[in-house]
């Protein structure tokens, strides 16, 4: 179970990096969508088929295809900035000496971060409305975006 | 399986993505990063709702919440994306101040 676990990982890690590796831009699309079916198989691989499906339905098979088709024309090369691998060093290296606390252990194995974080949630759920007219409000102004400049591409 | 691995391989995942959001200056891949970010989360959530001995529904409806931002930034990005192409602007993220009505 863990050697599977490992090999999952190391794809989706590696999908992850390939994404700001690549110099074409379709190529780093493509990866991301390798990295959301790694996810997708993280969740078979933690007993969560459900999930996993609308992980392949909603991001693999939909929001993906609408991104390769979108920059499947795009024939720029971007400019490849190495330096970005000792950020990510630094990066882990301080979440991971977060993570290495005792403490910060023992909240995630108490789940009392977990239950407390629920009970902000239940509470203060007026927080979600706020969320779904962000999310819809952003839908119909990309919709008239596209309303405005669509007849320039077809 | 233990719970720290998964949480190491989000950590991994969010130090790829914020390293591309500091050096990339290509729009799109900044976006992509952002996306990345939303992968991290939805794996560390899920694999919280497994461990969890009292799973709340709250578990789904965050999960759900973070699919739907998922979905808007690529709409997002897709609109922006024809834009700046049918304009001709470069998708250099120094030079966007140009995008103006």
């Amino acid at each position: 179970m863990d050697y599977v676990f490992v090999i999952i990982a190391l794809f989706t890690v590696g999908s992850s990096i390939a994404i700001f590796v690549e110099k074409k831009l379709l190529h780093s699309v493509l990866a991301l969508t390798m990295a959301f079916l790694g996810s997708a198989l993280i969740f078979i691989s933690l007993g969560q088929t459900l999930v996993a499906l609308l992980q392949l339905f909603v991001l693999v098979g939909g929001l993906s295809t609408y991104l390769i088709v979108a920059v499947a024309s795009d024939e720029n090369k971007r400019e490849i900035n190495l330096s970005g691998f000792f950020v990510a060093l630094a990066v882990l290296g301080i979440a991971m000496s977060i993570f290495s606390q005792s403490s910060v252990l023992s909240i995630l194995y108490d789940n009392s971060f977990i239950n407390s974080m629920v009970l902000v949630f239940s509470n203060y759920y007026i927080v979600f409305y706020i969320l779904v007219f962000m999310l819809l409000s952003t839908t119909i102004g990309s919709i008239l975006v596209l309303r405005k400049f669509v007849k320039l591409i077809v | 399986m233990i719970i720290a691995y998964i949480i190491s391989l989000c950590f991994i995942l969010l130090a790829v993505a914020f390293a591309a959001i500091v050096t990339d200056r290509h729009f799109i891949a900044i976006m992509l990063a952002i996306e990345l970010i939303f992968l991290a989360s939805t794996i560390a959530l899920v694999s919280f709702f497994v461990y969890l001995k009292n799973p709340s529904p709250s578990g789904p409806m965050a999960l759900l919440s973070i699919w739907s931002v998922a979905s808007v930034e690529i709409i997002a990005v897709i609109s922006f994306y024809l834009y700046i192409r049918t304009r001709g602007f470069s998708f250099d993220i120094e030079k966007l101040s140009s995008m103006k009505w």
